[in-house]
């Protein structure tokens, strides 16, 4: 049995444990490949699952400038969402007067 | 019949428009392949000039001119279906305002599909068919 941690791009992102049950040969072919690549059998995997993850289409250079651009953004954690903005207070309060109505 | 006319057209709710320009680390990967449908031209995206002011308000007060250059970016890609007056007003008599308004033009327009996190707030209009849907379940049924 194998334990991977999944973890995505962002440091934020959840991190999601997935059990993995492998027969011997397999486990013995993933030792195998990990030791004539120098790496540990579980980053053997999470680079396996990385690259069936990527996207198959070549990436639009107007995207790729998007994705820059964001990345250029620090990321927001869930919990550094500011609920005092006054967007989101109005946002909630007006739903909330809504209600009461 | 244009190629323009045969691709399915999404609306862009202002929750997944936020996700990218505030790069919410949760959300963002989702929201981005929603907008990656129209930059591969699969999708043509919409949204309302009423759901981008509102992004754009957020997305000063929160992350200044580098989140304006994000909006840029993202509105290149991204059509502006009117409201007509009717659709607002008619979206006052909702709970959510903001929701209905959208809903309604959309409606007005004939674009069923809608990509959001905040797929409970579009429950009233699903019997009228707009489909809301999560970004990634979205991106699934279209890569379908």
């Amino acid at each position: 049995m194998l334990y991977l941690y999944v973890m995505p791009k962002y440091p934020d992102s959840e991190k999601k444990k997935l059990t993995l049950r492998l027969s011997e040969d397999s486990i013995a072919y993933a030792k195998q490949r990990a030791d004539e690549l120098g790496l540990s059998v579980s980053a053997l995997v999470a680079q396996f699952f990385e690259a069936i993850q990527a996207p198959v289409e070549a990436k639009n250079a107007d995207f790729q400038a998007l994705i820059d651009l964001v990345d250029k953004i620090p990321p927001q954690g869930e919990s550094a969402f500011d609920p005092e903005d006054p967007y989101y207070k109005w946002a909630r309060g007006q739903r909330y007067e809504s209600r009461r109505l | 019949m244009s190629p323009a006319d045969s691709k399915p057209r999404v609306v862009v709710d202002a929750n997944v428009l936020l996700d990218i320009v505030l790069h919410r680390s949760r959300y963002v990967q989702d929201a981005l392949r929603v907008m990656a449908l129209g930059f591969n031209g699969r999708a043509v995206l919409v949204t309302t000039a009423s759901v981008a002011h509102s992004v754009r308000d957020v997305a000063v007060r929160s992350r200044g001119r580098a989140a304006l250059e994000v909006l840029d970016a993202v509105l290149r890609q991204v059509t502006f279906i009117p409201e007509t007056v009717d659709s607002v007003r008619a979206g006052l008599s909702f709970d959510d305002p903001e929701n209905a308004s959208l809903a309604l033009a959309c409606l007005e327009e004939g674009v069923v599909l809608l990509a959001t996190r905040e797929v409970a707030g579009f429950v009233p209009f699903q019997d009228r068919g707009i489909r809301p849907m999560l970004p990634a379940v979205l991106v699934a049924r279209l890569s379908q």
